[in-house]
This record gives C-alpha cells, structure tokens and sequence, in this order.
C-alpha cells in the first residue's frame, strides 16, 4: 500500500489532447520521462502567487477548479488540463469512443455584451466560419461564428438587447 | 491662466491630465458616474461633480449637454475632452464655446474641416502635402466610381468621407469589384455616419503608420516633436508605439515633419495635433488623416523631448505663445508605449471581464505607468479595455526593447486576462527588433503564436495543474481511489461496461 501511494501516477490532458505524465512522490518531489522535478508553491506577502520548479520561478495563478478540470495561469498565458489517473483516463478514452456525437452546436455567449445585429434566421443553411451574430462589449465589436455546417434551428437572440455570458445564442443542427 | 478645468473623461487619461493641471495650479474637476462611482480618477481630482441621472440612452462622456451644464452651473472655466469620445467632435467644442467655457483643444471649425476627409484633403493639398492618388471630391455614382478607379489604378479603397475606425472602408482589387463595394460603401456610410459621401484613392498595401506630434499656439507658431512608430496594429487599433521610428532616417524625418507643419499653418492649426501618414516600402509617404486632440501614445513623445504635452495643450488654450523653439526640441533616446489591456488574446483579443484581484507594477528608472485601475477595480463591459499603458525610455532601441521586456516580467495583474503574453511576443520577434515591420506584422509574423511562452511553460503548467490536484485531493486518506487501482481487473473490466 505505501509504495502504491508513492509512486501514484497523474496525468494531465491538454486541450488538444496533449498528455503530461506525472509520478508522484509526494506533495513537492514528482517526476517525468525519469526526470525529477523538485517543486513549491509560495505565495508572496502582497497575495501573488509564483510556482517554483528545480528553483526556477514562475507568476502563476489558480484561474478554476472545477471537479478535475484545472485552469491554470503561467505568465499570464493560461492552460487547460483535466488531471486523469491511469484508470480515469482509460474510462475517459471508452467514454470518448462510445460516447454518441452531438449533431447540434450550441453557440453560446463567450461574454456579457449587447447583440447587435443577427446575421442569420431559422431554417437558414451556414458553413463554417459563416459569422452567425455580432456581439459589442467593451466597444469591439466581435463576429460570432459558426464552426458547423448545417441549418440553424433556433435563434434565441435579437438586436438590441444583452446578453450574460454563456447564454445560448443560435442553434446549428449539423448535416 | 485657465483656473480651473472640467475633465470629461475617465481612467488613466483623466489622471494623466489632473496631475498636471493641479501641477500648474489649476483647479481639476472629475466626473462622478454610476457605473464607476468608485473610479481611480476621482481620487485625483480636486472636486468630484456628479453627473446628473439621464434616461441613460446617451453615455455621459458622450452627452453634450449635460456635460456643458456641468461646467456653466459650477462655474468652471475650461473643458479637457481627452481622448475619444467627444474628443474630435466639432458639436461638442461649439457648445463649450457657446457657453463661455474654454474647449480645450482646436476650434470647432477646424475639428470640422480635419474630421472631414474631403475637407482635410483639400487642405493637405493646397499645403503640398503627398496624398494617395484619388479624388479631390465625393463620388456621385458607381460609373463615376468605375472611371476614378481605373484611372487611379488598382487596388483602390473606397472610403465614407466622416468615416472612422475602420468603418465605411472597402478594398477593390480589381474593376468589377467596383460597382458593389461603392454601393455598399454608401449604405455603410449612411447607416453609421449619416452622411452618404464616399471618395476614392490609391489603396497602399501593407504600408507603416507613422504619425508626427506637431504643437501650434495661436500666433501662428507651430513646432513638431518628432514622429510616433504606431505599424503594430490590429483591426486598425494601435497595441504597442515606439518614438522615434526604425524606418526613418533624417533626411525622411525632415520632410515628413515639414509636410506636418505646413498641413498645420495651411489649416491655422491651434492646440496639439497629430498627423497621421501612410509610408510605403520605398520611402514614399502619404497624409491620411489629422487627429485633432491627445493621443493614446502620446508618452512616448513626452519621454524622448522631455516636454509635457498636456502642459502645453493647457498654456495655448489658456491664450500663452508657445514657450520652445522648434531649435529647442532635441530627441533623445527611444521610447516604446505598450497597451496593457484587459483581453484574452489566446481567444482572439475578446474583453476579459472580472475584478482585479492583485496588481504589481514594475518599478525602475526609466519606465512611466499610466493607469487608471488599483486591486479591486472592476472591468466592465461599459469602457474600453485598456486598463494601463507601460511606457520605458531606453538609450537606444535595442536597450528600449531590452527594458520594456524586463518591466513587462515585473508587472502582473490577478484577476483578468492581459495582452502582456502578446506584448513580449512580438518584442522577442525578430524582425521586429530588426525595425522592419508594418501593419501587417500581427497577421504576417506572429500567425497563430500570438502569446510568448517560455520553453516547456506547458509542462511547467501540467505540472502546477497535478501537483494542485494532489493538494486538493489528499491521496493518502482517499480509498475510493486506491480502491480503483487496487481494484481486481474483471470487476474493473465489468464497471467499464456499465459506464
């Protein structure tokens, strides 16, 4: 049982997919590909917060948790990662595998703003990149567009009124 | 001497002006709205006035008549309109004047005449200022249209004549793209700026954006404080500015600053102004626009002549003689202004909205920070995203570069996302610390890789993301977990199956 716990294996998948293996001694001593990476989480007087590896110092911040998904920042770019043990990870790739592929895409609001003007109706076809809605925060004005091609099957929105982030904006029933 | 001054503005350009003004003994007066009532700015100002509450359809930097009551009802003298907003619109300048409060900034005939393309092109021309090959006049119809265009030579770009942003512009590479993109143009132009009128002219591909700081009082003095490198663009919005630029030598310097000037006595310019030039790859430079107020980089010039441009925007409207000689402008060494602002640029530089959790500011010689947020500021989707401008003065470029880097390593922000990542991306670029770049540097350059990122920074990052995991989940006492990986392979086979 003590050996199990030391050696504990973790992996972090990446938004593309990308796996980061990780052994684990303890709560500062892991190690990688044979490398081991001696690390320390410090948090400095004035609340920042700076991760150091094998004495290397980086400005870091904890964005989300949520279950297993980690949102990381590393100066100032930020990271995705759902940290797997080796089993989870096998159960994620069955699930991946079996799962049945959602036919519509959901276009949701990526931030609070105002819509200004709707480029497309029910029943209309869209390939993708064809911009769907144009939503103003901050004074820019940002295209929405769809990755999909297919029919859109609902518009939720219309010009003028605003919108919290992730409201559902349009449906596409992909064909 | 102005005594005192009403600033309708917000963020780091109401301070920029209030340190100043109070510096000169003038009394500043800020703006208290809802939205922000707890603003930065107001600390900095002497007075705070409140504005009074609307039906809230017109944004309160932008309500003409509010804003002068504001200054009548509590007898201030003079109006500082910073930049955007009612910083270039003649209305807003008229009505200062009209009730007896000093605009700060040109009259409202020449705000006009300069945001006028038409007009402002008729004036660089009787000041022999190189301009683009095109009309001189609005178009009245697609033929005409057709026959301007083949005659100025493809491409051309179709532009509404009180347009801006980038909005009412279209590109036609070739004739039959002509008739539609007038036709568009004049819808456009109608809908956003009330005012059908498009011209035409040469459409330079992929030139630089430089623009010249010129000064003038209203004794017909006008002195020019060198250029601003302002090529890294994107969607036509400046992110980073250099003064002086790589591209010029000081033969080109002279004769674009000799262009500016005289564009400026041409228009019996008064007030600070900047006037914006396209150059091409072969030295040729055209005028494209006079910006007729401050500008967002307008620290990048304060820092190479030593001047203060708000000091001297505030002694010609106060009716003073310029106090320096164009002898007396030297510059010295080089200055680079970057953009700090709250946008998430891995996801195309969408706003980044949230509440600033932690704050640390470089500190060195050399280097200027204008900001208008502390730790707790809100950034909300009412303002712009720009939350601060970093602004190093180095001995030459390379050691600018070197210095802006460095500073950029020392500033974080908690909270929301900044275009920091982007900044040292492109000042690691190699052919922008080479100097040789325009405006397609963004889409050319940096492609896809639009944030830097330290060797191995992902693995770094994994690494940060288990080692929290094995923090929050304290494996020793967690049976489930050890239950799985101790679990017998067909019971864990079975479990598979059921999922």
């Amino acid at each position: 049982m003590e050996s199990n716990i030391q050696n504990r294996t973790l992996i972090a998948v990446s938004k593309n997919e990308e796996t980061y293996e990780f052994q684990v001694k303890n709560s500062y001593e892991f190690s990688t590909k044979g490398q081991k990476l001696k690390v320390e989480i410090i948090e400095e007087a004035d609340g920042f917060l700076f991760f150091a590896c094998e004495g290397v110092r980086y400005p870091v911040e904890i964005v989300s948790v949520r279950q297993n998904n980690y949102e990381v920042m590393v100066n100032g770019v930020s990271y995705n990662f759902t940290i797997e043990t080796p089993f989870s990870l096998k159960r994620r790739q069955i699930l991946a595998a079996n799962r049945p592929v959602s036919d519509t895409e959901e276009l949701r609001a990526p931030m609070p703003g105002k819509i200004v003007s709707v480029a497309v109706e029910v029943g209309q076809e869209v390939n993708p990149g064809d911009t769907l809605l144009v939503l103003e925060a901050m004074k820019m004005q940002n295209s929405l567009t769809t990755s999909s091609k297919g029919v859109v099957t609902a518009v939720k929105v219309k010009a003028g009124i605003t919108v919290g982030k992730d409201d559902l904006l349009v449906e596409v029933k992909k064909a | 001497m102005i005594k005192s001054i009403l600033i309708a503005n917000r963020g780091e350009i109401a301070i920029r002006i209030a340190r100043t003004a109070s510096r000169m003994g003038i009394k500043t007066y800020g703006i208290r709205t809802k939205k922000e009532p707890n603003a930065v700015y107001l600390q900095k100002v002497d007075q705070i006035v409140d504005f009074p509450d609307t039906d809230g359809k017109v944004p309160e930097f932008l309500d003409i008549p509010n804003l002068v009551k504001l200054a009548v009802d509590n007898h201030i003298e003079s109006m500082h309109p910073g930049y955007g907003y009612l910083s270039e619109n003649a209305d807003f300048a008229k009505a200062c004047r009209d009730a007896g409060v000093i605009f700060i900034g040109p009259s409202p005939e020449v705000i006009k005449a300069m945001g006028d393309k038409i007009i402002a092109k008729e004036i660089a021309h009787r000041s022999n200022v190189p301009m683009v090959g095109g009309t001189l006049g609005g178009i009245p119809n697609a033929d005409e249209a057709i026959k301007e265009a083949n005659r100025i030579g493809y491409p051309v770009i179709i532009k509404a004549a009180t347009g801006g942003g980038g909005r009412g512009m279209r590109v036609c590479w070739k004739e039959s793209e002509v008739k539609t993109n007038y036709e568009l143009c004049t819808a456009e132009a109608t809908t956003a700026f009330n005012d059908p009128t498009v011209f035409i002219e040469k459409y330079v591909v992929n030139p630089k954006h430089i623009e010249f700081q010129i000064v003038a009082d209203k004794y017909g003095n006008v002195v020019h404080l060198g250029e601003r490198e302002c090529s890294i663009q994107r969607k036509h919005q400046k992110l980073m500015e250099e003064a002086p630029s790589p591209a010029l030598d000081e033969a080109l310097r002279a004769k674009m600053a000799k262009a500016a000037v005289d564009l400026a006595k041409e228009a019996h310019y008064e007030s600070l102004g900047t006037v914006e030039f396209l150059l091409d790859d072969s030295g040729n430079f055209y005028f494209m626009e006079m910006n007729t107020r401050i500008q967002v980089e307008h620290p990048v010039t304060e820092m190479i002549t030593g001047l203060n441009l708000v000091e001297l925007q505030l002694l010609i409207a106060s009716g003073e003689k310029l106090p320096i000689t164009q002898d007396d402008v030297k510059l010295k060494g080089w200055a680079i202004e970057c953009r700090i602002n709250a946008e998430d640029v891995q996801a195309g530089f969408t706003p980044s909205i949230g509440i600033i959790r932690n704050l640390r500011l470089p500190s060195d010689n050399n280097i200027r920070i204008d900001s208008g947020v502390r730790i707790g500021t809100e950034i909300t989707p009412f303002f712009d995203s720009m939350i601060a401008k970093l602004i190093v003065h180095g001995k030459d470029r390379a050691d600018a570069i070197d210095l802006t880097l460095k500073s950029l390593e020392h500033f974080h922000v908690n909270g929301v996302k900044t275009t920091i990542p982007f900044d040292k991306m492109v000042l690691h670029n190699e052919v922008f610390r080479k100097g040789d770049f325009n405006t397609a540097f963004i889409e050319k350059e940096l492609k896809d890789n639009l944030v830097y990122q330290e060797e191995h920074e992902e693995l770094i990052a994994a690494l940060l993301a288990v080692s929290q995991y094995n923090h929050d989940n304290d494996f020793a006492q967690d049976n489930t977990e050890n239950g799985e990986q101790a679990m017998d392979p067909w019971v864990l086979q079975k479990r598979i199956r059921h999922l």
